[in-house]
């Protein structure tokens, strides 16, 4: 079960970790058997299904080495009935040849015992990113 | 077009007097087979078997082409309706109903207990959309006491599934029989039952492709038995002892499958151990076949390249039902037969075969036998009906004093008639929602009239085919008696009056008019989930009101909804079928594209495939993903089965399978006996040339069927192929209709006993009654 306290907790951790660009932050939210899903390993050349927390910290680690300045924000979460499952909206601004992007996206968490199971990532790869504004300007 | 405006809880546009080629689904079996209808000045005037629907391709039997009788009758409830002192009814508004009805529901709740309240039935045969809103209601209420009829039959199996493989009850344990080189077919007709998919065409290919081989077990001979390979024909009422002697041979010859076993399995050495004592002589006497034709089962389904038991109400409704549901399990598992094709496969349906943490909590467990309610169909418990009577009987506090039945008609379809009667006599409140007048609703304090299945926007649930997963949601063909309100619209107006829920958040209110397009999908389900607190039931009642102005009826919501779970919990399945042009997207967008599919195609359609090469681990959750072949309950019984020879009583010396289907039943929904066509007699007792003659009786004399619980006349039918001992008679008969003398046929259940029945489930054992036949004095009754 997760609890929206937890799940927040679960978020603000994910935050700091992006933000500090080490993911492995998070890893104790993860049970050790999680099973990772995202349509952006076709663009890395991974397999359809990651198995186990260090396959998985790898992989995300791998997608975010080219972004600096990372704001990742939740700015919508929900717990689906049963409370084993939650999905989360995300924000995910970074900086990259001078332009702050967003790349929006949904989560969905399945949890046991209260640890991410499987993590789903729902986006478009195909997608441009949003751009938020243009970096010099913004400074 | 000329059309009849309607309620908009039916639906929100009028409905056109005349239509063509309208797709719909026969609702007089679980088959669900797909029709096309045409309509004239608002009545059904044509069916026809649907090539175009994708479930059962063109498939049907005699039963759809009567559904107009099923809609136009003289016993449709047409007005709310509360009893009199006197015991007639009066007609009342649908405000004074639910308000009269709330305040003593409300009174029994607050003077004695939630729990005394309860539900009967919910669903039909293809009439599923009031499932979410009634079983959500009562559970609102504080009452988990739902009685249905699923738990007459089949709850045995979701009990097995839960305790050897942690299975969502939201999925079933069924023969791949499409694919199967070797089908035990035991306990069921399905050329006449309909059972399974497209059940004539499937059992015809065994004969028509060489290497495949069907055997069937019955103690008849049927349509089925007479297109196999083999026939074991046992005593009635004794397959338990097939079963484990076939366990039995498979264990001791050395025919287990032992790399599956080690593979995927945990508990194999009690099994062994159980089965050391288990002497295949003595079973195959006590059911009547000889040891080699036992032996010779056991080979040919161990050693078939794939093999599947094909089972139903003949092992369901038989003495040791639950063991039974736990040999064929293990029968399979043995022989590696569990997830692959042609195996026992896990069959899934629209929602999602989710497993409810909670369901590890100590369930609801019924005051009088202690037997809980089992998570069927969903998430949700029931109780098999034949423990309603005691529930409210019973000196308790918190004994059933309220009794709200919908989509059933206890009197005449669960076990015992007498022992309803007495119950009903003690309960303090019992409420009818029901679109025909039937015997239950005739002793009822209030009948609440609701639009027949073909009246309103219903759907299709039970699975049939794999690995796909289908659901056909169809919108209403005709209207409905003006008053008749859906049972959708019935919950929400109790829920409302007693506020269950409070009021729908204005925000759900204006989010919704944009929830059908994916962004607002997101918007509409994030903040529905945070407002309800993660209350599954009140986002659904909430979402009845704040989304069903903009759906074609209100009661859709529930589906919409589903679709939602389907995009979170089944996602990959739902790409599977939706195609990778989806993939990545958000499950708001996917659920979204699934609602407007469903809508689109109201002759069905695929919502999402299974993965074949993962069936039996995608269903295993328990944490080391090893099946659990030994639950201790089952060791047990395994030896009281072994203890108990069948029963032999002086007094009741034949078996009678009460209760079977013919070409001419439907339950008891088909009310007009002008439906059934040919000679008849329609309702009679089947019995063997040998017993006729014992007892001096010919075809058509009026015999008395006697058992411990009462006695019924009907017409005899004597049957060359049936063996001596075994009599059987039909179900869906002993109403009263207009016009017709005395009753439409026998009720079989004046004869069943609600304590004959199974100590695990309650499930009664209508297969094996013992009774006495004898000729009757007088004419006997009239033969529809």
């Amino acid at each position: 079960m997760i609890t929206l306290a937890g799940l927040e907790q679960q978020e603000a951790a994910f935050a700091r970790a992006f933000a500090a660009g080490n993911v492995t932050l998070a890893r104790e939210h993860y049970d050790p058997a999680v099973v990772y899903v995202s349509p952006t390993v076709r663009l890395f050349g991974w397999p359809r299904h990651i198995e186990g927390v260090e396959r998985t910290l790898e992989f995300i680690a791998l997608t975010i080495r080219r972004c600096e300045d990372i704001r990742y924000e939740a700015v919508e979460r929900a717990i689906a009935p049963g409370g084993d499952t939650a999905f989360v909206i995300v924000h995910f601004d970074w900086t990259s040849e001078g332009q702050r992007l967003r790349s929006r996206y949904v989560v969905v968490y399945h949890y046991r015992d209260g640890r991410i199971a499987r993590q789903e990532v729902c986006y478009d790869p195909s997608a441009p990113p949003e751009v938020v504004a243009d970096v010099d300007a913004r400074r | 077009m000329e059309s009849r405006p309607v309620d908009p809880s039916v639906s929100r546009t009028p409905l056109p007097l005349d239509a063509d080629d309208v797709a719909t689904a026969c609702v007089l079996c679980s088959h669900n087979c797909g029709l096309r209808v045409d309509v004239r000045g608002g009545e059904i005037v044509e069916v026809r078997a649907d090539e175009r629907n994708p479930i059962t391709e063109g498939y049907v039997c005699n039963k759809a082409f009567s559904i107009a009788a099923y809609v136009q009758h003289a016993q449709r409830t047409q007005h709310p309706l509360r009893r009199r002192p006197d015991g007639t009814f009066e007609r009342i508004s649908w405000g004074t109903a639910i308000t009269e009805i709330t305040d003593r529901l409300r009174a029994i709740r607050d003077r004695h207990s939630p729990r005394a309240i309860a539900l009967v039935g919910i669903g039909g045969q293809g009439n599923h959309m009031d499932g979410a809103y009634g079983v959500g209601f009562l559970r609102s209420l504080g009452s988990r006491r739902w009685f249905n009829a699923f738990a007459q039959e089949k709850t045995q199996h979701n009990l097995l599934d839960q305790w050897m493989f942690a299975a969502s009850p939201a999925a079933f344990f069924h023969p791949d029989a499409e694919h199967s080189r070797f089908l035990l077919v035991m306990g069921t007709n399905p050329k006449i039952s309909n059972r399974g998919h497209n059940a004539t065409d499937t059992l015809k290919r065994f004969v028509d492709e060489p290497g495949r081989t069907l055997v069937v077990v019955d103690p008849r001979e049927t349509e089925t038995t007479r297109g196999a390979h083999r026939h074991l024909r046992l005593r009635p009422g004794t397959d338990v002892y097939l079963l484990l002697g076939l366990t039995a041979v498979i264990v001791r010859e050395g025919l287990v499958d032992e790399r599956f076993v080690a593979e995927h399995t945990t508990g194999f050495d009690a099994v062994r151990q159980g089965f050391e004592g288990v002497d295949v002589g003595e079973m195959a006497r006590r059911c009547g076949l000889g040891v080699e034709e036992i032996a010779a089962t056991a080979r040919g389904f161990a050693s078939a390249e794939s093999a599947a038991i094909f089972f139903d109400l003949g092992v369901e409704q038989a003495p040791f039902s639950t063991l039974n549901a736990w040999l064929i399990r293990l029968l399979h598992l043995l022989t590696g037969n569990v997830g692959n094709p042609g195996g026992g496969v896990f069959l899934e349906m629209l929602p999602p075969p989710v497993v409810d943490p909670s369901l590890i909590k100590e369930p609801e467990r019924a005051l009088a036998s202690g037997i809980p309610a089992i998570r069927a169909l969903g998430n949700a418990g029931m109780f098999s009906p034949t423990l309603v009577p005691e529930e409210i009987l019973i000196d308790h506090h918190e004994r059933i004093r309220a009794v709200i039945v919908e989509g059933s008609n206890p009197l005449l379809s669960y076990s015992d008639s007498q022992r309803w009667r007495e119950a009903r006599a003690q309960l303090d409140l019992l409420v009818v929602i029901d679109p025909a007048m039937t015997e239950t609703a005739e002793l009822a304090d209030y009948v609440l009239p609701t639009p027949c299945g073909y009246e309103k926007w219903e759907f299709t649930i039970f699975p049939k085919r794999y690995p796909e997963i289908h659901t056909q949601v169809r919108p209403p063909l005709v209207s409905p008696p003006v008053e008749a309100l859906p049972e959708p619209e019935i919950y929400v107006r109790l829920a409302e009056a007693l506020d269950l829920f409070g009021p729908v958040p204005p925000e759900l209110h204006e989010l919704a008019a944009h929830a059908l397009e994916p962004e607002g999908a997101a918007a509409y389900m994030m903040a529905g989930q945070q407002l309800a607190s993660g209350d599954e039931t009140r986002l659904i009642f909430w979402s009845y009101r704040a989304l069903g102005p903009h759906l074609p009826a209100p009661s859709l919501a529930a589906i919409w909804l589903l679709c939602g779970l389907n995009a979170v919990f089944r996602s990959e399945a739902v790409l599977r079928t939706l195609g990778p042009d989806w993939e990545g997207r958000t499950p708001f967008a996917v659920a979204s594209e699934l609602f407007r599919r469903i809508l689109a195609h109201p002759e069905g359609v695929e919502v999402a495939r299974q993965r074949v090469e993962t069936n039996l681990a995608d269903h295993v959750t328990f944490p080391d993903g090893l099946v659990r072949l030994a639950p201790e309950p089952m060791l047990a019984e395994l030896r009281r089965a072994l203890e108990t020879p069948p029963v032999a009583d002086p007094e009741f010396p034949l078996v009678l399978a009460a209760g079977l289907r013919t070409r001419w039943t439907a339950n008891t929904i088909q009310r007009d006996p002008r439906w059934r066509k040919g000679r008849g007699p329609h309702c009679a007792l089947n019995l063997s040339a040998a017993d006729a003659a014992r007892l001096g009786v010919a075809n058509g004399e009026a015999v008395v069927v006697s058992t411990r619980r009462g006695a019924v006349t009907l017409p005899a039918q004597i049957d060359p192929k049936l063996q001596a001992g075994h009599v059987w008679m039909p179900n869906g008969f002993g109403m009263r209709f207009p016009g017709v003398e005395g009753l439409v046929g026998a009720n079989q259940n004046e004869l069943t006993d609600v304590t004959d029945r199974d100590p695990f489930t309650g499930i009664p054992h209508h297969r094996a009654v013992p009774c006495r036949v004898t000729r009757a004095e007088g004419p006997g009754p009239a033969t529809p």
